[in-house]
């Protein structure tokens, strides 16, 4: 039941992936683009690890940090980059 | 241990080292640099070398496209020497003008300021008017041209035409832009006059730069081994 | 579980060919980001896979670290892009 569980949750994830990375391909603007791969890669990445944690449930301690790693430094990382990619639009 | 997956991994390197070698902006080259240090930090992961790959995280992918950026900003310049003397009213003209005014009496506040800006405006008009010595349009068609090679223009400002034939001879600054006036057929023609200390900057310039009324001319440093 | 690993080296493909192809610098950055991200979770599945503490450990420091890397270069392209 629980081994179901953690491949459904590492196929959501990697359809996360896909769905949000293929946007990238696109002419849209720069900030759409970040909005969708900072969700995919967040959620993606963390449904990833936990499908991961389901499995193999012996290396908590790492999956949790990387877990904790993701969501702060992800969203901090988007939010610096459109700061940046906005300012740096304006002055042109 | 050698499973089929770490081929397909490894086969991602020379890809990215590809990506990296064809690209021709340098900024976007050390971007490209960047992800093929990700990449061989994952080969180096899988293939077991956990200590080169924590090595090439921190110090290729990090620290190494930091300074690269760094270097390749402050190297990758093109100082134009240009001729701006300093403005500024003189002091002394300022407390006359105070002077005549208290002297007049006027009693209210505001009429006061406002036949003090009347006179400062008329008194000061003169010094207003700057005297421009270079077309701002040359500096522009510079800039453009420059950024098409990935350089960029920095200004240097001179107060006189002397210090920038020395800034010049010096080496200080790449090119310097002047503006002269030619007196020909009895009407005065001003044309702006640019001297390249660099030969290739001077090829560029020459091929690329076609505004009306400006000369380019290349002048050798005085020393004939060229660094560049 | 060869097959999930060979679908994420497919989704790392996505923004490999899109900093190939696009010029505009924070794109590139954009797809820099995202395989950084893509590849520290791929080092931690195969860290996890083979029951290896070693690269899982050094998948999560590379996962924070790569971040801030990105950050300190988004800036400095930032400033670049100012004068």
């Amino acid at each position: 039941m629980i081994e179901i569980l953690s491949y459904c949750c590492i196929v959501v994830g990697i359809i996360f992936w896909f769905w949000g990375t293929l946007p990238l391909i696109g002419t849209r603007s720069v900030v759409f683009k970040l909005h969708s791969l900072s969700v995919a890669d967040t959620l993606g990445s963390i449904a990833i690890v936990v499908g991961l944690l389901l499995k193999i449930p012996s290396e908590w301690s790492l999956l949790l940090l990387a877990i904790i790693t993701l969501a702060i430094w992800n969203t901090v990382l988007g939010y610096v980059l459109a700061y940046c990619s906005i300012d740096g639009e304006n002055d042109d | 241990m050698t499973d089929n997956y770490v081929y397909i991994i490894v086969a991602l390197l020379p890809i990215t080292a590809l990506m990296s070698v064809l690209q021709v902006n340098p900024y976007n080259a050390l971007i490209i640099r960047g992800i093929l240090g990700a990449v061989s930090v994952m080969i180096y992961a899988v293939l077991g070398a956990a200590d080169v790959a924590l090595t090439e995280a921190l110090v290729g992918t990090m620290l190494g496209v930091a300074l690269y950026v760094i270097a390749v900003r402050s190297s990758f310049v093109m100082r134009l020497g240009i001729v701006e003397p300093k403005l500024e009213p003189e002091p002394k003209l300022e407390l006359e003008l105070a002077l005549a005014i208290k002297q007049r009496k006027i009693r209210e506040s505001e009429e006061l300021h406002e036949n003090f800006s009347f006179i400062r405006q008329t008194l000061f008009r003169d010094f207003e008017i700057e005297p421009k010595t270079y077309l701002p349009e040359v500096i522009d068609g510079i800039r453009k041209i420059v950024k098409k090679h990935y350089l960029r223009l920095e200004l240097v400002k001179y107060p006189n035409s002397e210090m920038l034939e020395e800034a010049l001879a010096c080496e200080e600054v790449h090119a310097i832009c002047t503006r002269q006036e030619n007196h020909s057929n009895g009407s005065t023609v001003l044309s702006d006059r640019i001297s390249v200390r660099v030969h290739r900057l001077f090829e560029i310039l020459q091929s690329q730069l076609n505004i009306p009324d400006s000369i380019i001319e290349y002048k050798a440093g005085s020393n004939k081994e060229e660094k560049h | 579980m060869d097959s999930i690993l060979i679908a994420m080296i497919l989704a790392l493909l996505i923004p490999m060919y899109e900093a190939c192809r696009n010029n505009d610098i924070w794109q590139q950055m954009l797809a820099f980001g995202s395989i950084a991200t893509k590849t520290s979770i791929i080092m931690l599945f195969i860290a996890v896979l083979r029951d290896d503490w070693m690269i899982g450990v050094i998948s999560v420091i590379i996962l924070s670290v790569g971040n801030a890397g990105l950050m300190l270069l988004a800036h400095l392209i930032k400033g670049l892009n100012e004068t």
